[in-house]
């Protein structure tokens, strides 16, 4: 898997979802997974196969960031693929991170209870709630 | 004698009857009058439906001049079966005349029958105004049968709707253009957390969903799609805990086409997200639990090898330690007899004269011997004495005979010790500042912070030698003491840190080393050595291009659970 089969790869991922977008680019962070859109029922056994055709590529970079910025809708199925790809890449001892988790969704991981168990790729600011509450249920 | 058939009078009075909403108890009578008038004689109507083997006449209507008596025979005839003649071909009896409809697809066939009651058959006439009355009524009748049982349909469909609302175990609702409640069902409200529909008629549907952002999406797919299935999103209800649910909906369109609202189902799924989301979190609890033992594992085999690092330079130091003592020893030895001879040798001159002596000095050169010999002497004093240093800190850097307990312990001369086992990888790349305060004695695992320190010199000389660059660079080494502690900072003038690696720098198996230079457990150990054993603080300073400053404090006793824990070791 090269980073421009991955780029396509993604395309096709938007292409083939109406609300969802996806987008594969090399950061001088390492690997980037750039999702927006809709990440719901329909869209994510696709993206936890983008991810998982990734680890290759991640393993040879510096793991892999997700980055969440134009997410504006999560399903439990989506929340499933992160957690389902998360588990995969930590087997694997990959780095898996997210980045720029918009607070709705956030809210909706420490629902779950799983927000802590996500590693983050942003830069450290002010201490995150959610974190701190260790999750909300 | 029969008056001739008013035909145009009959097919006004069917049409009256049937075009009113006269119940079947007065259309019929009034049917069966309008027959009888014509022919002179009582008569029946009827409507009958049956299917093979059941004969049913749904509808009766006597009129005329009929007696009771012809009345009951008509009514007999009729529910016998040999009116409605519902099974097979139509009785050979003038009595009777009848008319089948044409029956729908896979209904069973439709009679309209008129029967004159009395003993007397029909007379020619009679029987084909009767017949060709019921060319105009029949169809008519199965018209208005068929409207009145359309509406019965619908009426029971409406109610059983209005149950499956009523009695759904899924909330139903429906919403206007502006997405505010118009109705909801019991479990809508039960949902909702709401006691009455008064509650929640007009109000927005965002108002009970835990993403406003979930519903506006929610909204703007129906008005683009005019279908949604299957649509996942978070219900807060009225005082309750937030409720996973799935919803499948409609858009509501006004006669000109326009959005007018919403109709859906609103499931309640928590139950099930309840059991995937304890798999999930069971599912990465046991893969975090298994990084943390791997982690565990790692640090303990490297906690091992510099323990072991250790116990063998304590164990070179012991055995240096041993001929270093009769080397200096003897070595005063060698300065007492040189001294000796000296003195000898200048004794021997007065004795027996310069000019006997000057011939051996001079072929032995003793003259550049005595003037170099202090300085030998010197510098070979200052090398045992290195000696003696080095063998004391490696002695003092592994403190084999303390391992694992507290102990009275000088962070400076831990410092020195670690900076004699480090000083090869330092020397070539840094020059080393030390700024101590003096700090008072501390109760500490001796061995551990010692390891913690070298770990930080050994960084920073790495760090700058990174860099490649050909002047040398700095470490600087502060201590002070504040405040019931005792701190350590080690500063380098290297290449910096950004902000995302700088917030890793504690987590196990994260380095910047290039491969087989680091394995990432360095200073997550020594933050465990510190933070958790010794119940001190580690912090990093650092800027890309700025350097990079660690500082650990170590209070002056550790706190009693972590002294007992470590003396239970």
């Amino acid at each position: 898997m090269t980073i421009d089969e991955l780029a396509r790869m993604a395309a096709a991922y938007t292409e083939r979802h109406a609300h969802a977008e996806a987008r594969a680019l090399m950061e001088e962070a390492g690997l980037v997974v750039e999702v927006a859109g809709s990440l719901d029922t329909g869209a994510s056994a696709d993206f936890l196969a983008m991810l998982r055709a990734a680890v290759p590529l991640a393993a040879a970079e510096s793991g892999l960031v997700v980055d969440m910025g134009s997410v504006h809708y999560v399903s439990s199925t989506g929340i499933g693929a992160l957690a389902n790809a998360m588990l995969e890449y930590d087997k694997a001892r990959i780095s898996f991170r997210l980045r720029s988790v918009p607070p709705a969704v956030r809210d909706l991981f420490a629902l779950l209870g799983l927000w802590s168990f996500f590693k983050l790729a942003d830069p450290p600011s002010a201490p995150d709630p959610a974190r701190a509450a260790g999750d909300g249920a | 004698m029969t008056e001739p058939y008013p035909r145009a009078r009959i097919r006004g009075e069917v049409v009256r009857v049937l075009a009113s909403s006269a119940p079947d108890s007065e259309a019929y009578p009034r049917l069966a009058a309008a027959f009888a008038a014509v022919t002179g004689a009582a008569c029946a109507v009827a409507y009958a439906r049956a299917a093979p083997g059941e004969a049913r006449a749904d509808h009766i209507g006597h009129g005329g001049r009929a007696s009771e008596a012809e009345r009951a025979f008509a009514s007999a005839l009729l529910a016998s079966g040999e009116a409605g003649v519902p099974a097979g071909p139509p009785p050979d009896s003038p009595r009777f005349v009848y008319r089948a409809l044409a029956p729908r697809p896979g209904e069973p066939p439709v009679y309209a029958v008129a029967v004159v009651a009395g003993e007397e058959p029909f007379g020619a006439d009679a029987a084909a105004v009767l017949e060709s009355g019921l060319e105009i009524v029949g169809p008519l009748l199965a018209s208005r049968e068929d409207r009145r049982r359309v509406e019965r349909e619908l009426r029971r469909s409406q109610a059983e709707m209005r149950l499956l609302f009523d009695e759904s175990k899924d909330m139903i609702y429906a919403c206007n253009a502006e997405d505010a409640f118009a109705s909801v069902n019991d479990a809508g409200l039960e949902l909702l957390g709401l006691k009455d529909r008064f509650e929640a008629i007009g109000r927005r549907f965002s108002e009970f969903t835990l993403n406003a952002s979930d519903r506006d999406f929610f909204l703007r797919r129906i008005r683009a799609e005019g279908f949604l299935r299957d649509y996942e999103f978070v219900v807060v209800p009225r005082g309750g805990e937030p409720r996973f649910c799935i919803e499948t909906a409609h858009q509501i369109k006004r006669a000109d086409g326009s959005f007018a609202g919403v109709q859906g189902i609103v499931k309640d799924i928590s139950d099930r997200i309840r059991n995937e989301k304890e798999i999930w979190k069971t599912n990465m609890e046991l893969a975090e639990a298994n990084a943390k033992l791997q982690a565990t594992q790692s640090a303990l085999v490297q906690q091992e090898k510099l323990a072991s690092i250790g116990q063998l330079a304590a164990g070179i130091a012991h055995e240096i330690n041993n001929p270093l003592a009769f080397l200096k020893s003897n070595w005063r030895s060698v300065e007492t007899f040189a001294a000796a001879f000296e003195r000898a040798w200048s004794q021997a001159a007065v004795s027996v004269g310069e000019d006997v002596l000057r011939p051996i000095a001079e072929k032995e050169d003793l003259a550049f011997a005595k003037e170099e010999l202090p300085r030998v002497f010197e510098e070979s004093r200052e090398g045992l004495a290195r000696i003696e240093t080095i063998v004391g800190q490696l002695k003092n850097f592994a403190r084999a005979d303390s391992e694992g307990e507290f102990a009275p312990y000088s962070l400076e001369k831990g410092i020195e010790s670690s900076l004699a086992v480090a000083w090869n990888e330092i020397k070539y790349v840094a020059d080393v500042e030390k700024d101590f305060a003096g700090t008072p004695l501390i109760q500490a695992i001796g061995g551990s912070v010692n390891q913690v320190v070298l770990n930080l010199l050994v960084n920073a000389a790495q760090a700058i030698g990174s860099q490649g660059r050909k002047e040398k660079g700095r470490i600087r080494i502060t201590t002070k003491a504040v405040a019931g502690c005792v701190s350590c900072v080690v500063a380098d003038d290297g290449p910096g840190m950004d902000a995302a690696v700088r917030g890793r720098v504690f987590d196990p198996f994260f380095t910047t080393k290039e491969p087989g230079k680091g394995t990432g457990l360095g200073l997550s150990i020594s933050y465990d050595i510190i933070v958790q054993k010794h119940g001190g603080t580690f912090s990093v300073r650092s800027e890309l291009g700025k350097g990079t400053e660690f500082e650990f404090t170590l209070p002056l006793s550790p706190p009693e659970d972590l002294a007992t824990g470590s003396a239970a070791t």
